[in-house]
This record gives C-alpha cells, structure tokens and sequence, in this order.
C-alpha cells in the first residue's frame, strides 16, 4: 500500500512534471560545507489547514483530554513522553531524539486574544502579526526587514505556498526549483529592459547587493508597483543566487520525496551555496482534518518528522546546524472536542515546535486549562500570545528590536540558549 | 464571423438595454467606445481584443458591447464534455476490493481524467465565440470551491463544472440551491459527515462566510449551528456518487436561523439567507473585485445590489449591473487588476488569432504558473490579484510569453487527442446476460450439529440485460443442508441494489419487516418455491434475470478467485476464531445452488433457457478507466501485486503512452479568425491600431513611456509586438 501510494502522488507531478518535480541526483563526494555566512536563518515551517496541537503534544495524563477524544485520544502508552505529563505524537519519533539531545523547544498554548476560526482570516494575522483587530495584510518579517534589512542576499525567500510573513516590501523572493529559476530568469532580464525600467532595475538589483531597497519611483498604480518591483526583485535576487549557486556543488541531501521534503532540500541546497538569508519559508499542506483524522495526521506529522530529521542530519555535515531555527506555525489549533465524524474542527491555541543546534530545549509558554469551566466556547484559552514568540525570535536570532514587527511590546519567550 | 453577428444582435438590443439603466448608467452606456475602452472591456470579461473585437465595437455605443458580452451566457460550448464525464463515475471501491493495485491504477486515471477536462476547458476557452461565459464559469467555480484533490474523482469534478455552467444564467437562488446538492461540494466541505448525531459545520460556516453573506455580515456562530443542523444527510450515494438525501440522518428538530423558528431543511436556506437583508453587497464586492478594482465603491455597489434584488437575484442582471456601472469604465480602474495565469495564456492566444503548437501541453502552463485548475488551494479559492505575481510565477509568465512571441504559431495546433482507449472493451448490449466487473463481497459458513449452511454475496458492476443497462446489484445466495434435506436461496437488499438496478421490480414489492430493536430489514429471500412476503409471483423478466444471474454464479465464483476478498475474509475470520470458507468449497456450493434451482420450482424452466454470461463493460461503465485496468479487472490481463513496482511502472508508462499518444483527435483549434503571420494580424487591425501608438493601446492597459510610440505607421513589427507583449504591462488588464 505504501509503495502504491507514494505513486499515487507521482500522479500529480507527472501531470506538470517541469513545474513540481525536482531532479535528484545520486550524491556526489560531500564538498565542505559553505556556512551560512553571517547571522542564523529561521526555516519557517507553515503547517496548512491548522494543526490539532492536542494530537500533536499530547496531555496524555489529563482525563479532560480523553474525555473530550473518544476516538481520537492517544494513550499514554502510544505517545513519545517529553516530561510535564506531556508526549508528543507517536509520528514525531525524530523530534523526540531532538527533544533528548536538548534541540527541541514546545512552546504550549501559543494563540492570540480574540481567535478567528476561519483559516484565511486567522492565517493572515498570523502572518500580518498585529492581532485580530488589525486589517494588514504586509507580513511580519516584511515589516521588520523594512526596519533593519541585515543586508543579506534575500530578505526572506519563499519555497512553498503563499508569501505569508514575507508579504510586503523588502527583498522577498519566491522559488520553487532552482534550474527553473535561472532559465526563466533569462526571460525575465529581456522583459525588464523592454519594460523601460533597466536603469532603474540596475540600481535595484545592485541596490540588492549593497542591502539596500529598490529606488524605482511609484507609478500611482499599486498592480504595477507590484509588478515592476517583483520584476526587479525577481531578477537583483536572481542574478545574486545564480552567481552562488553556480559555483555551489549541486548536492543530493537525500530528503524525503515528500513535497515538504522537497522545499527543504532546495533550502539546503541555497544555505549550501553559501546563499544569505534570514528566513526560509516552506510549507507543508493538509491539516485541515474535518473527519477521520488520526490515519491522516498521523501521516502527516510523519512526512513533517521525516522532513525535519533530514534537514537536521544534512545542516550537521554542513555545519551550519547551529545557525539555522525551524519553527512549525499553523492558524490555528483544533477544536478541544472531537467532531462526530472523528475529525475535529476549527479551534484556537496549540502549541509551536522549535528546532535547531542553538535552540533553548525544553518546554516553554504554559498549558492552557482543560477543565470545563476554563474553557471559552468550548475551546481552550490561549495561555502565550504568538507575538510572543514572534519578540523572542526576532531578538534571540537576529538581536533586533521585535517592536514593529508585533506593533507592540510582548514578553519575549526564550528560543535560543 | 462571430463577433460581428454579436456586435449586431447586440446594437438591436441596445434600446432595450438602456430603457430600464438608472441615470448614471445610461450615461455611461451612451458613450461610443474608443479603441482603449474596447481594450479595456474585452480584456476584462473575454481574454482581449482581437482585431475583428476592435473593428466591430470602436464608434458603438457601450450599451452595445455590453449586451454583446451578456449574450455569451446561455450559448452552447463548442464541443461535448470530455468522454469520460458522460459515463459512470470509476467504481474505485470495487476495484479496491478486488485487488488494490486496481485501486490505485484507477485513481491514477482521475489525474488523466483531469488533464483531459483541464484541457477541454483551455481549448474551448480559446475556441468560444462566448468567451464571457468561460469567465464567469471559472468565478462561480471559484466561488462554490471545490478541489478535485480533496476526493481524486475526476467526475465529480467535471459534475460540478455542469452544474455550474448550467445554472450560471439563471437565478443565484437556483445556483445556489443547486450547489447544496452538487456531490463534490458535500464531500470537500465535510456534509457528507455532517449527521443529526453528529453534526459538522464546515459546510455550515463557509455557505455563510464564503458563498452567500460574507465574513461578520448578519449571521452569529449560533446561525452557523443551526444552518449546519439543517444541512444534516445531505450526502452522496457512494456507488454513483450522485446527490442523495438521508432523512434518518437529518436533524428533523426545530431550528432557529436569523430569528427564525422552523423545521427547516437544505431546501429552505436559499430564501432564507437571500431574504437577509444583509445579503447581496458581499457578492457584488467580490465580483467588483474581480471585474474592476480592488477598492468597491459603496454607493455603486448599493445601486447593482438593489437591481439585482430587483430581479428577484437574476444573475444575469448583475452581470449586466458590474458592466455597466461607472466604475466599471472609469480610466483611474484601467490596468490595475493582474491576469491570472488562465487568463494571460488564453488572452495571448485570443488576441493574437495564434495556437499553442502542442495541445497537449496546454493545461501545463496554468499548472506551472500557479492555477492548477479545478485544485485551488482552499476553500476560499485562488488568491487574485497581486497574489498571482511572485518571482516564481513571473519568470514563468514569462517566459510562456516570450516562447508564444518566439514562434507565433498561426496554424491550427496538433490536435489534442482525448482518451478513446475507454473505448476498447466496450460492448453493446444484447439479449442476453453481460456483467462489466464480478466481484466477491464476501462469503461464510455455519457448522451446527444438525444444520450446515454456506452462503455468498457477489458484488456486480456495469449489467446488461436484455437490451438495457443497469448500474450495480449486490446479490447473495446460499445452500443449507440437514436431516436429509437441502434448501437453497436466492435474495438482494435494497441497499445493494444501486441506481437502475435490475431487481428494482421485486423489491419494490417486498413487505419491509422490522424487528423488536426497530432495525429495518428492506431485502427479498426467493427459493425454488417460495418468496419473501408481497413479492408474490415473479413476472416471465424477472424470472429470466434471476435465472440468469443463478446459472452464472458457479462462472462468477470461479472469477473471484484472486480477489483480494478471500485473503480479508481469512483475516477476519481467523482474527475472531471462526472457519471461513474456501474457494473449493464456495465453488462447490455454489454449484449445488444452481443445480438444486434448477431442479424443481419456480425457475427450473427458466435456468436451462438462460442465456450464458457474457463478459464486457458498455460505454457509461467504462468510467473514464484506461483500457489496461479495465482488461485487469475482467481478468484478461494480470494484475500485479501491489508491491511489483516494476510491473506497475510499465502499466503506468503504457497509460501514459495512450494519453499522449494513441488517442482519437478531438480537442482541436477552431479560431474564428487566423491569420497567416503578424503582418497579416496586423493589417487586419482597425486603422487607429496601426501607428505604433495604436498598437501599444491595443495591447498595454498603461502606456510605456520609454517604448515611445507614436502616430506613425508601425516598422519593424516584430521587435514593437515582442516588447508590447514582454512589457509588464501586458500581465495587467
């Protein structure tokens, strides 16, 4: 069955077969690691759909749990114990390793004040990191890297699924397969000296280099702002990552052919060739988990596990393990009751997964309540505001000032040692 | 040609469509249309403008070219839906049952199923004289999201695709109404779940959210519970997958929705949530948004929302609202929407009369430029506007375009080539007996002291007999002997006698019995002399049925032999320390059954006379599935172990091979007008369009200061054409 599945999704790619596959080739003789160059660069994980963080760090010992999870609660025998009367997911078998070797921090209870259970709404203030009453929709990062740009190569490039925190202005780049990505950008170099603005993508693109924004003016028409200056963006980065990555050995690291697996190959592959970025966004699809859920996340946070342990091992031989943070993030947890379809439903707080050689191992945020009474609308209360997190990133990786980044000031939660 | 025709039946019309316009509109509407303004509104609800498009429209009215579009809705398409959409959906769970290689080389061709439906929209999209109707076809499947990801049937997507073209002329009640009933949404959004006992609201929160009243407008989480009650045992009939209604699931409860106190069900909700007042701006605004700005403006968008009321929800007239509205035409919204890679691609090819040479590789541009169509990636589906440009998606954009510039092919492109391999094993009925699948359900023994029974229950797929053609029947039959006797039987349930099932007759009459637990049992037991209780006599068809079907179990049992069935019910039994039958003796037994029907009774004289088994699927139970694994699944091929990766991958290479390959031609290019190269395009352009200014306003919806065009007469064309298409701007519309 597993066999057949697997070619099952081959399917899908076989479908748009230059668009979603990414040759792997046999491993050639390991070169040295490139390093990262300066600063530590966040791997955003986007767990789509939103996770069930009860299923995910399990309070196996609370009866509140079982009770609320006829069918869907994990026994203290089945889960993965990380101390606290806490387990994580029989799947997350590397996290736990992780978790033993002091690398994997779970913040619990992580959500915000007023949550929204809509997942286009809650995904967007995560992503806009304002909160529930705000409307932006310019991400976090973006409005951070507008403040201090570190002047790296990209100021966040995203591998899979929407821009999200990297929304907005500033060097951000989307790329899903890197041989596609030059070839194209080939096409793209022709068009910007057609489209009457080279000089400006010049300055732009060499702007880039010296960390700068693009100084194109505004043409007064937002669509062709965004156009122009994606366009610019799109080649300056380009032609900064070619550079790179043509000198860079093209290396197999081996990660699952899982589409997650996949990003976070073409992320090593950028962070081998010496490509410098503060963050690195993928995202891993399928969370939504209205009915039938436990096959289905359990396979899940297996693809999600397999993907991290891969990273993990192939960041160690380049050395650069101790300079890169993975974070899982979703829109939001599932409902503390199980539906009758044995599936839950849209909910509130979860927890986050931290993982990395510098992260601050152990348990952080604090558990919200299960009992009945503490419950609002049957739903846990979130016990850390995601900002929180989000201030603890912002100064433990990059030691910059998390204040406009959350449009306000949130205790810090603890990331790295 | 077409477009002429339609530019003349929409200047008679013209009277007609002004007389009932408020006063701003008819303003608007009186205005005669320049070469931009022709420019902008094709661009915006047809793809583009090509040269016939300007000739016949600049100096008219715009009251004229706006009747023209609405004309589009309600046209017939081009050509018939793709073969497999008009044939039975794969009987996927059937196949899983045989053997689970089966199974997912079924699923596998979903995907080729949605390629080929993929490019059956492509193609006519570029075909159509109506390209309007191909527009609001993808904002309504936008609206009603679904993804054929969620549930890999390829025909239940091509199901909601007719259904959306089929009602998008009409009221939104009906559509809406119609969309409540559409299979894949039920299964996408979880009603097919959503149970009195156990209620699911997905379907619940996004027909307020997303389809109807819009996020936080006039509804609370309490009216999400109630509409989700109302839904419940709205599902789909797993066999068919066609709509059906479970009224033992439905919450039959009074229910308060908007104040309201009632015993409502699925059917209410359309006047319920269209007589909210709060109903109407949300889908004028989320239509604004995709015909003409980012920002609605509130007094217009109250105005068509009053129109549309007006009209008791007549989707045509807000079509006719949106295309008339100032803003619609208003200079400051000119070039600030983004196409979509859809539209990019076939705007190219609209506006330029020109073909992608390969049509088989037509469904891979959207795919690779972020619109996978019929898969947008959630439930509020694709993400428009800025959101389709990002690095990765323009170097894709273009780089298309610079390819179509590269080549501009004005032949008719290679056709593209359907599937026809369903074709293969299609047989027409006759007289007698046909099956397309057998399989085994399953099989048990009882061992008493006195008393030994076996039975069996064998599951078929696609029946003709004589001369009509039936879906499915599960039927079972069985021998029990002691004390010097045997007895035989032959029955069916009615749950296993699907859509058309051929012993419909017979359960019909059958007395429904209930026991003390209140379980209801709809089934009929017939022996040689006796049946179940108002069945009565069996007419002369019912019994030559019966006593075909009986003649051909021994020939059927033999053909299960390598279901995966008989390892699952080993399993099973061995799990609960019972004996499961064998196949030798399943097959013996089932050998005495005929013999002992045919012996005495009401079908002794019929068994003789029946017909033998004839083996072969018909064309609606083909399903779409490739030839290969319909050959596996009649047995004249073997199927390999699901584990042979080897053997797999050839069967899904030669699958392949069909699809690019060996096929029937049938999507091809019928442009209404080509040309033999760009010169030619170009003469054939209006005489403002053919300055080099013109031309730049023909195809850039804001001007490039640094192309500095001018009024002069166009020279070196093909360096002009190819900076005009690889400009920026012609990714805006």
């Amino acid at each position: 069955m597993t066999t057949l599945s697997m070619n099952r999704r081959n399917w899908l790619r076989l479908m748009g077969a230059s668009a979603l596959s990414l040759p792997l080739t046999t491993a050639p003789a390991w070169a040295a690691g490139a390093g990262l160059g300066k600063g530590h660069t966040l791997i955003l994980i986007e767990l789509e759909g939103g996770n069930d963080g009860l299923n995910t760090l399990i309070p196996y010992r609370d009866d509140n749990y079982h009770r609320a999870r006829p069918t869907l609660a994990l026994r203290g025998e089945d889960v993965l114990p990380v101390g606290g009367d806490m387990g994580l997911h029989p799947s997350l078998s590397g996290l736990a390793q992780g978790w033993e070797r002091g690398q994997v921090r779970l913040v619990e209870g992580v959500g915000y004040p007023n949550p929204n259970r809509s997942h286009f709404r809650s995904i967007e203030i995560w992503n806009a990191g304002l909160g529930a009453d705000s409307n932006e929709t310019q991400g976090w990062i973006s409005r951070l890297m507008a403040q201090d740009s570190p002047g790296l190569d990209a100021d966040g490039i995203a591998l899979g699924g929407e821009m999200g925190p990297l929304r907005g202005p500033g060097r951000f780049t989307g790329l899903e397969e890197i041989e596609e990505f030059f070839y194209q950008a080939e096409a793209l170099r022709t068009a910007g000296v057609l489209g009457g603005y080279d000089d400006a993508m010049m300055s732009g693109s060499e702007g880039a280099m010296m960390g700068g924004h693009s100084v194109r003016p505004s043409a007064g028409n937002a669509a062709l702002d965004h156009l122009l200056s994606v366009h610019s963006n799109a080649v300056g980065t380009a032609d900064l990552l070619e550079r790179k990555l043509r000198q860079a050995a093209n290396r197999d690291f081996n990660l699952p052919d899982s589409a997650l697996g996949l990003q976070l190959s073409v992320a090593l592959q950028l962070l081998d060739a010496g490509v410098t970025t503060p963050v690195l966004k993928v995202s891993h699809g399928g969370f939504d988990t209205h009915a039938y859920q436990a096959e289905a996340h359990a396979f899940l946070l297996q693809e999600l596990d397999e993907a991290m342990r891969g990273f993990e091992r192939a960041a160690r031989d380049m050395g650069i393990w101790n300079n890169v943070t993975l974070m899982t993030y979703s829109e939001f947890g599932r409902r503390f009751y199980e539906n009758g379809s044995e599936g839950t439903d849209h909910g509130t707080a979860a927890p986050i997964i931290l993982a990395g050689g510098k992260v601050a191992g152990g348990l952080g945020g604090a558990r919200p309540s299960l009992e009945a009474r503490d419950l609002v609308d049957d739903d846990m209360v979130h016990a850390v505001d995601f900002r929180s997190v989000y201030s603890g990133i912002v100064q433990d990786l990059w030691d910059l000032e998390p204040t406009k980044a959350v449009g306000g000031v949130f205790q810090a939660e603890k990331i790295l040692v | 040609m077409k477009t002429l025709n339609r530019a003349l039946l929409a200047a008679s019309a013209a009277a007609c469509a002004l007389a009932p316009a408020i006063a701003p509109q008819a303003d608007t509407l009186n205005q005669p249309l320049a070469l931009e303004d022709v420019r902008h509104a094709l661009t915006r609800t047809s793809f583009g403008a090509s040269p016939a498009d300007l000739r016949a429209y600049i100096g008219q009215p715009r009251a004229v070219l706006v009747g023209g579009i609405l004309d589009d809705i309600g046209t017939p398409d081009t050509q018939p839906l793709p073969q497999f959409a008009q044939q039975w959906q794969a009987p996927i769970e059937f196949l899983y049952a045989k053997n689970e290689t089966l199974g997912e080389l079924a699923i596998g061709a979903q995907y080729v199923n949605l390629v080929d439906l993929s490019t059956w929209w492509m193609v006519e999209a570029m075909n159509t004289d109506s390209p309007f109707k191909e527009q609001m076809a993808m904002f309504w499947m936008d609206h009603f999201v679904t993804s054929f990801e969620a549930h890999e049937n390829a025909h239940l997507t091509a199901q909601k695709f007719q259904t959306v073209r089929a009602t998008m002329g009409g009221s939104f009640r009906d559509m809406l109404a119609a969309q409540l009933r559409d299979p894949a949404l039920l299964l996408y959004l979880n009603n097919v779940e959503n149970t009195a006992e156990a209620p699911n609201e997905n379907l619940g929160r996004e027909l307020l959210e997303l389809f109807t009243l819009g996020q936080g407008r006039g509804y609370t989480e309490a009216d999400i519970r109630e509409v989700s009650r109302a839904l419940t045992g709205y599902g789909i009939e797993d066999a068919t997958g066609l709509y059906s209604f479970r009224p033992a699931e439905h919450d039959k409860g009074s229910k308060t929705i908007f104040g309201l106190r009632g015993n409502f069900s699925a059917a209410d909700l359309p006047d319920l949530i269209l007589s909210q007042p709060a109903f109407g701006p949300y889908i004028v605004e989320k239509m604004w948004r995709y015909f003409i700005s980012d920002a609605p403006e509130a007094a217009e968008v109250a105005a068509i929302t009053d129109l549309w009321r007006g009209s008791e929800w007549d989707l045509p007239t807000l079509y006719r609202g949106i295309l008339s509205t100032p803003s619609f035409w208003d200079a400051a919204n000119r070039g600030t929407l983004v196409k979509s890679p859809w539209e990019l691609y076939v705007g190219f090819n609209r506006t330029f009369g020109t073909a992608p040479s390969e049509a088989a590789e037509i469904h891979d541009f959207p795919l690779s430029a972020g619109q996978a169509l019929f898969m947008p990636p959630n439930v509020a589906g694709w993400n428009e506007g800025t959101a389709w440009i990002t690095d990765s998606s323009l170097v894709e954009r273009t780089a298309a375009l610079q390819d179509l510039t590269d080549h501009w092919v004005y032949d008719s492109f290679e056709p593209y080539d359907a599937p026809a391999f369903s074709q293969t094993a299609i047989q027409t009925e006759t007289d007698g007996l046909r099956v397309g699948l057998v399989g085994l359900e399953w099989a048990w023994k009882e061992v008493e002291d006195d008393w030994k029974e076996l039975g069996l229950a064998l599951s078929l797929y696609d029946i003709g007999f004589e001369g009509q053609t039936y879906h499915s029947l599960s039927f079972f039959v069985g021998v029990g002997e002691g004390e010097g006797e045997r007895e035989v039987y032959f029955g069916a349930e009615k749950e296993g006698c699907g859509t058309g099932c051929p012993l419909s007759s017979v359960l019909d009459r059958v007395t429904v019995e209930t026991d003390e637990e209140g379980n209801t049992y709809h089934e009929v037991w017939i022996n040689p002399r006796d049946a179940s209780d108002g069945v009565g006599k069996l007419t002369a068809s019912e019994q030559r049925f019966i006593a075909a079907l009986i003649k051909a179990v021994p020939g059927m049992i033999a053909e299960t032999e390598n279901d995966a069935t008989w390892r699952h019910m080993a399993d099973e039994a061995a799990e609960e320390g019972l004996a499961s039958p064998s196949f030798a003796e399943v097959q013996r037994a089932s050998a005495q059954i005929t013999k002992a029907f045919a012996r005495s009774g009401q079908l002794s004289r019929a068994i003789p006379q029946a017909p033998a088994l004839e083996r072969g699927v018909s064309a609606q139970g083909s399903a779409g599935l490739p030839a290969e694994v319909l050959a596996m699944a009649v047995g004249t091929i073997k199927t390999p172990r699901s584990d042979d990766d080897e053997a797999i991958d050839q069967i899904v290479e030669s699958i392949y091979d069909t699809l690019f390959e060996e096929r029937a031609a049938v999507y091809q290019a019928r442009l209404s007008e080509t040309f033999a190269g760009p010169e030619q395009w170009l003469a054939a352009m209006p005489a403002q369009a053919q300055t080099s200014a013109g031309l730049e306003i023909a195809l850039l919806p804001v001007r490039n200061p640094a192309l500095a065009t001018d009024d002069k007469a166009v020279e070196g064309l093909d360096d002009l054409l190819f900076s005009l298409v690889l400009d920026p701007r012609f990714h805006l519309k």
